[in-house]
């Protein structure tokens, strides 16, 4: 017998002025797995946005990249890294949008490291990405990062998270 | 399964944000269409997880896991018992960080990886599993990723039956630890 509706949305946020991060603090533990979507514009293309897991700057992070620009298959990888891509050539557009979806099972588990996968797609590609932090903590905190220029007004933050039976 | 309504702070905000009703169109997935059918943990023993007796009252099916084995090794998917190979297809496309390669084969569609040390995170959607009238689509997701190596993947596959879809197996050559996870999901729409 299923266990009954288990996506839940947990917050989601509009910027109305421009930063270069946000952060969503206070994630409860009670989920299975977590569901980030990012929907970002940037004043300059192909700046990838990152994210970072409580507060963690260490070079604790990794990241294996899949990219799509229509003309040709990449790949790269990131290793000792301070954050984790979540899009690559699909980054941020400064017209219209780019959009990431960042799958986080797991996410509570203090038993494992975390592992993230996620799809950005923009106008200027298409993107598989692999992330990893070294740490068994539970994630508490997630910070979006647009290092190089601010986040547009207008660009929306949205956690959801899944709970199994 | 009440619904629990977290707050979350956003730290740029002086306030902490609720479930509103400002959702509309922007959900990935409608709040109350999408189930939680059975979840399964890996034993340590076995390299084999089941789904069964799964319901054909849902739309879609979606698997999402998070797996380690004892050894470096694949791990692929298969419905309602069937283990011949040649009623499977697939297609793919994979970066690994220096190289990227795409194929296409006959044979079980895979489900995911994973090192030793490292998890494979999958996202497995399976469409319209319970029409009669169709073969099988799937869309995989995965990642495997160990500060050093790993890959991302993109893989379609298809099952040749028309069969309502009412077995998952999940099978690796190793066995999973019991800290890998698998959940099943149905989505209605």
């Amino acid at each position: 017998m299923p266990a009954g509706p288990t996506y839940e949305p947990l917050m989601t946020h509009t910027i109305v002025t421009p930063a270069t991060s946000y952060n969503l603090t206070s994630i409860p533990a009670t989920y299975t797995d977590l569901i980030l979507i990012v929907k970002s514009q940037v004043a300059t293309v192909n700046n990838s946005n990152f994210i970072r897991f409580n507060g963690d700057t260490a070079s604790n992070y990794s990241s294996t990249i899949l990219s799509g620009t229509g003309s040709s298959p990449y790949t790269f990888r990131y290793s000792n890294d301070s954050r984790i891509f979540i899009d690559f050539y699909a980054s941020p557009a400064n017209v219209d949008f780019g959009m990431d979806v960042v799958h986080i099972n797991g996410y509570s588990d203090t038993t494992i490291n975390k592992t993230t996968i996620s799809r950005g797609a923009s106008p200027y590609g298409t993107d598989l990405i692999v992330g990893l932090w070294r740490s068994t903590a539970a994630i508490s905190s997630i910070q979006v990062i647009q290092p190089s220029f601010n986040f547009n007004a207008g660009t929306t933050f949205t956690l959801y998270g899944v709970t199994a039976a | 399964m009440s619904r629990f309504s977290p707050r979350v702070k956003l730290s740029n905000s002086s306030s902490t944000s609720a479930i509103s009703s400002w959702f509309g169109n922007q959900f990935v997935a409608v709040p109350g269409d999408y189930y939680s059918i059975a979840t399964a943990n890996g034993t340590g023993s076995s390299g084999t997880i089941t789904f069964s007796s799964i319901p054909a009252t849902f739309s879609h099916l979606q698997v999402r896991l998070i797996a380690n084995m004892g050894a470096t090794n694949n791990f692929n998917i298969r419905f309602n018992g069937d283990t011949t190979s040649a009623n499977y297809i697939y297609h793919q496309i994979y970066g690994d960080g220096t190289n990227t390669g795409a194929g296409a084969s006959v044979g079980l569609p895979f489900a995911g990886y994973a090192t030793t040390s490292y998890y494979g995170i999958s996202i497995i959607d399976i469409f319209d599993y319970a029409n009669t009238n169709k073969n099988k689509t799937i869309s995989t997701i995965h990642g495997s990723d160990a500060n050093g190596s790993g890959f991302s993947l993109f893989r379609s596959g298809l099952w040749l039956n028309t069969a309502a879809i009412n077995q998952i197996e999940i099978v690796a050559g190793t066995n999973f630890t019991t800290a890998s996870k698998f959940a099943l999901y149905g989505i209605k729409g």
